[in-house]
């Protein structure tokens, strides 16, 4: 082997090396091609098409007799668009849900596949197996010379269909960001939206067949859906989707065929879990849409909201104290930690921002009891002053009864800006008294 | 052929489980989760390779037990990934049904590396089915657990029909709309789990989907489509079975997916309303008719102008022919007469030409003065405004057009 002493590797390294090229190839292009599918929520005609190519692989096979990639991409490709097309057509035709017909559609033509290379094992060298999960520890084996290199021999066609995919992305980058994006806009600037739709399809299958003898089906899918699903987690503009989408799968392949090198396992399979990794990893952490900081975002808000709710139930307190009225001790201890209101908030929680209220010198306690600082009594009036002049705005346009005002004041107090809230109070007939008779601050 | 005591036991085994995932699969296609079965099915290789190296031999409920776990983790995931990301449910069914099925491979590579020989195959026959190497106590599982399936169904039949039409109408009702829903998951896994050593991983979702698939051709109504599925999966099982003894060295799941295929492909001909021969025939009627109708229209526009009798030269000038093909049937008809170069209306043709006229000038009437639709979307192909519009309308735009001198009657034609 020349690459050895060209790369000046040892002959395992140089395996190893051989493999991840072939599964970074076989990653790229499924990538590529499968953040389109996810974008256009077809992810599944990407595992509906990966199965159904299997027959036209066996046909083109058998009728040219040789592994050559040709004749089986050609088979590959016809049996590719012929499922997106039946599976069109059966949800068109005889309003089948769409789902539905390509369950029908792929599973019949993976049938005939899978039956064709066991009547005919002797001519036809796969087996079901092997479709399946494939022989990518394999690779570096079974070499062909290429630019004076031993390399894999299924690297070089899955180089072209890179190159391929890649041309076809750029090319077409316009047409299947509109398509993708807004069908209909598509239609009415003069671009064929199902033209762009079977292209994708020819691509898909291209890319399914390249792939498929080097990695099996299983991770092809894989590798078309999840990239794709891991980027829409990150990202919301087409061109860093796509490389989004293409570095998570890189990720993926290394760690993963590392990860079975070491000990021992099914190479595809590992490739798979890593992606399955990847994309649970980022599902969790991703910094907007990840379940992690949705739920940290959660827990801030109910703080805020929390702390607030105390903030101007105290300062309600202060004004009957102030009117002369009777506050009772126990009431002000108790307002850290009882339900206020329509308040749907968590004890921790509640007692959680008491404390924090108190470490930032909103409040400070006072022969026991919760005071209001000066701090405090400002913020806090703005909560009552947007409270009361949404009773009264409520109360003067939505023409609510008087006892379903405190509900929804009492969320939207949280909300609205100060601006607005004067900008509100400009606008009532009287900005001096809420609906209840009290003063607005 | 006279059947073996084991083909037998087989045949009822299969025919069992085909008729429970052909009513499961009905529902799961009313609600639109077709494909939520192929996630389901490739979640549960992860499971039985577990079981097997937990309890390191084939030990058939066992093995199963662990595809039910690891197949409920499977759709529970699709369901979270739905709820708390923004993934859409195409993408986490495609995901779960990849990776799990990775994990099962890397699990089964693991066994491969570290088990004991033979147990590789063991584990293969799950994956593209075998009837072949069942023994009398896995079908005796089989078909216990299919016969449970379908008496569920049936004990809770009025709830799960509400659910699969309307799930908000039932949330409203007051039923418990989430526990119905994970009865009919659990039933859904159950089915599919019993399913894999005869259709196997890869093909099971064929066994839900088809049969449903082309019961959902035949009718509309909830009952007959379960039983038709229930009945077609049945057959499925049977043909599948007795094709697969009889070619041992086929995989069973590929021949029995097949055999369903076989019935979804001759439903999609035959079927009434919705099959293929019935829609061609449907729609070739409609085109005869609108050639006859127009064809009357003309003829009686020119009787309006004076002209009762036509010649092949007219037609050509306005209908770009000179023997239209709907003249045969409308002679036939007995509402022309004539031949040799020149036709004229019948006495019953004029009435019938009278009712057509009249249909559709109403019709565009109505759409011009009332419905205020642009002239150049009207479209005037109608005999059946009475059933359209409500009779007081048909009366005035009657009378309006009657005003304007254009309503179509036997007085009103010039001879």
């Amino acid at each position: 082997m020349l690459a050895s002493s060209l790369l000046g590797l040892s002959p395992g390294a140089e395996i190893t090396f051989w493999n991840i090229a072939v599964s970074l190839a076989v990653s790229s292009s499924c990538a590529l091609i499968g953040s389109y599918l996810v974008l256009r929520r077809m992810s599944l005609l990407g595992d509906a098409i990966s199965h159904a190519v299997l027959p036209g692989l066996v046909i083109g096979f058998m009728l040219s007799g040789t592994r050559d990639l040709t004749p089986m991409l050609v088979g590959a490709v016809g049996a590719g668009l012929l499922t997106a097309y039946l599976t069109e057509t059966l949800f068109r035709r005889a309003r089948i849900d769409a789902d539905a017909s390509m369950g029908v559609v792929f599973t019949t033509l993976f049938s005939i596949g899978v039956i064709l290379i066991t009547l005919y094992h002797s001519q036809v060298d796969l087996d079901p197996g092997c479709v399946l999960y494939g022989q990518l520890e394999a690779s570096a084996i079974d070499t062909i010379p290429l630019l004076g290199l031993e390399v894999p021999r299924q690297l070089p066609p899955l180089l072209v269909v890179l190159v391929a995919v890649i041309a076809f992305l750029v090319v077409f980058w316009k047409e299947l960001k509109i398509t993708s994006f807004d069908p209909a806009l598509a239609t009415t600037l003069g671009m064929s939206a199902g033209v762009i739709h079977y292209l994708l399809m020819t691509m898909v299958a291209c890319t399914t067949v390249a792939c498929f003898e080097a990695v099996g089906s299983i991770l092809v899918i894989a590798m078309l859906i999840v990239p794709g699903a891991t980027a829409h987690l990150l990202t919301d503009r087409l061109g860093p989707f796509v490389i989004t989408a293409l570095v998570s799968s890189w990720i993926a392949a290394v760690l993963g065929y590392l990860g079975a090198d070491y000990f021992d396992l099914n190479a595809a399979g590992s490739i798979t879990v890593a992606l399955g990794l990847v994309f649970f990893t980022v599902a969790v952490f991703a910094p907007r849409h990840g379940v992690a900081i949705r739920w940290l975002r959660t827990v801030l808000l109910s703080l805020r909201i929390a702390q607030e709710d105390i903030l101007a139930r105290l300062y309600r307190y202060q004004e009957r104290e102030a009117e002369g009225g009777a506050v009772s001790a126990a009431g002000v201890a108790a307002v850290g930690l009882r339900s206020t209101g329509a308040s749907t908030v968590a004890p921790a929680i509640r007692l959680l921002a008491t404390r924090t209220l108190l470490w930032s010198r909103w409040l400070r306690r006072e022969a026991g009891l919760l005071r209001l600082t000066e701090r405090g009594v400002e913020r806090a009036r703005e909560l009552v002053r947007s409270h009361r002049v949404w009773e009264s705005y409520a109360r003067e346009n939505l023409e609510l009864p008087l006892d379903h005002l405190h509900a929804s004041a009492h969320r939207v107090e949280h909300f609205i800006t100060p601006e607005l809230t004067s900008e509100i109070r400009d606008g009532l007939a009287d900005p001096e008294r809420d609906p209840h008779g009290r003063e607005i601050p | 052929m006279p059947l073996e005591y084991n083909t037998l036991i087989v045949l009822s085994g299969t025919v069992a489980l085909g008729a429970a995932a052909g009513i499961v699969g009905s529902l799961a296609l009313l609600r639109r989760r077709a494909l939520l079965g192929d996630a389901l099915s490739h979640a549960t290789l992860p499971g039985i390779c577990l079981a097997y190296i937990l309890l390191e031999r084939r030990d058939f409920p066992f093995l199963l037990g662990g595809a039910l776990v690891t197949g409920l983790i499977g759709v529970s995931t699709v369901a979270l990934i739905t709820r708390w990301t923004r993934i859409k449910e195409d993408a986490a069914t495609g995901i779960v049904l990849s990776v799990f099925f990775g994990v099962g491979i890397v699990l089964s590579s693991y066994i491969q590396s570290h088990g004991t020989s033979g147990a590789q195959a063991g584990i293969d026959s799950f994956i593209l089915g075998k009837t072949a190497g069942m023994v009398l106590g896995d079908l005796y599982f089989i078909g216990g657990s299919s016969l449970a399936v379908l008496l569920v169904i049936i004990l809770f039949y009025k709830e799960l029909k509400l659910l699969s039409f309307d799930s908000a109408f039932a949330a409203v009702e007051g039923w418990p709309v989430l526990r119905l829903d994970l009865l009919f998951l659990v039933l859904l896994t159950t089915t599919t789990v019993i399913g894999l050593p005869a259709v196997g991983v890869v093909l099971m979702v064929a066994l839900l989907v088809i049969p449903a698939a082309a019961a959902r051709l035949w009718t509309r109504r909830l009952g007959a489509m379960l039983t038709l599925s229930a009945l077609f999966g049945a057959t499925t099982g049977a043909i599948g079975t007795l094709l697969s003894t009889s070619y041992p060295n086929l995989p069973a799941g590929p021949v029995i997916v097949l055999a369903a295929s076989a019935i979804f492909g001759v439903s999609i001909m035959i079927a009434p309303q919705r099959g293929v021969i019935a829609r061609t025939l449907s729609q070739r009627q409609k085109k005869r008719r609108r050639a006859r109708r127009k064809l009357l229209l003309f003829f009686f526009e020119r009787r309006e102008q004076g002209q009762r009798i036509l010649d092949a030269g007219d037609f050509e000038k306005s209908l770009g022919t000179p023997q239209p093909p709907a003249l045969r049937e409308v002679m036939r008809d007995g509402w022309i007469r004539g031949g040799e170069g020149s036709w004229e209306l019948t006495e019953p043709g004029i009435d019938r030409s009278i009712e057509v006229a009249r249909a559709q000038r109403l019709w565009i009437h109505y759409l011009l003065t009332e419905a205020e639709i642009d002239r150049d979307l009207v479209d005037p192909d109608t005999d059946t405004i009475e059933a359209i519009l409500p009779a007081d309308v048909v009366d005035r735009l009657q009378r309006e057009l009657q005003a304007e001198g254009r309503l179509p009657a036997r007085g009103a034609l010039p001879c």
